[in-house]
């Protein structure tokens, strides 16, 4: 393995935000920060397993669970391998469903590679057989956000297999 | 032969029609440059059928997919076939996502019956 030694520090700034906007985001559900894990190219095998444990806590149906490990892998996968070569995840659930996010500090995405709004989702490699190309496949939503700071990229798995992004009839 | 690579273990033993490679453990992109170069190897020798057992694989990502596909692809050039014998349902799933099904001969496993594209629920085995 090629991997170097930089590792993330767990006490970097912003994890307190980004908990309190996972938080806040919760509205009027209750949002569970189930999961908030550092992964370089060394410890993907121990980030799926956590994901893997807390999923069926959550109880998300085993070939659900599998769907999110493959999702959540392929994401972490694509951090190290080409964003900033490690990073964090943070896995919670609201509404039903069970969100991550992925971030990694690398440098953003050309000006052209990013859409309005700094979504890079589109122009993402999304092509058949791709890891992102498998993430796309089951997760039931998927944004990929790029800027200074690094890259984003948040997916949404319903816990019963019904899509989250449908609105409830009034 | 014994090879240990990250979670990643392979072995290699001579089967009746070729050389069969054992993989156990996870597959990640930590490992896939190695079992590229392991697979390879195993091509090298001019053998036209090259079976991998995966039955001891718990995980497999696109990264690993894709070291089996090209070494299928090499082996279909010179008339031959990579089998993928016995994927349990984690790595089966990767192998239906990404369409690979098309591109390897995959043999038993789990996975009973499918293989259209839709979330199955398959009886599968329970396991830790």
């Amino acid at each position: 393995m090629k991997g170097n030694d930089r590792r993330p520090d767990p006490a970097s700034p912003g994890d307190s935000a980004v908990l309190a906007e996972a938080q806040a985001d919760a509205g009027d559900g209750q949002a569970r920060l189930a999961l908030d894990q550092a992964f370089d190219s060394g410890t993907l095998y121990a980030l799926r397993a956590a994901v893997q444990a807390h999923a069926s806590q959550a109880g998300l149906p085993e070939s659900r669970t599998d769907d999110l490990v493959i999702a959540v892998h392929e994401l972490a996968a694509n951090a190290v391998r080409h964003g900033a070569g490690a990073g964090r995840l943070r896995m919670w659930e609201r509404d039903g469903a069970v969100h991550c996010q992925v971030d990694d500090s690398g440098s953003p995405a050309s000006d052209e590679d990013v859409g309005p709004g700094g979504n890079v989702a589109d122009r993402w490699p999304f092509l058949p057989g791709h890891g992102l190309w498998l993430v796309r496949l089951v997760a039931d939503q998927i944004s990929v956000f790029s800027g200074p700071g690094g890259t984003r990229a948040a997916i949404v798995l319903s816990l019963s297999g019904n899509d989250p992004s449908v609105p409830a009839p009034d | 032969m014994l090879f240990i690579v990250s979670l990643l273990k392979a072995s290699v033993a001579a089967g009746e029609s070729g050389p069969v490679v054992m993989l156990s453990g996870e597959a990640d992109l930590a490992s896939a440059a190695e079992l590229s170069e392991l697979l390879t190897a195993q091509l090298a020798g001019g053998a036209e059928r090259l079976m991998v057992d995966v039955s001891g694989l718990r995980f497999a990502d696109s990264a690993s997919v894709r070291a089996l596909v090209l070494a299928g692809k090499t082996l279909r050039e010179r008339g031959g076939v990579l089998v993928l014998a016995r994927p349990q349902r984690a790595v089966a799933r990767v192998l239906e996502l990404m369409g690979v099904d098309q591109l390897l001969v995959v043999q038993g496993g789990p996975a009973q019956g499918s293989g259209c594209g839709a979330a199955q629920a398959g009886p599968g085995p329970s396991e830790a």
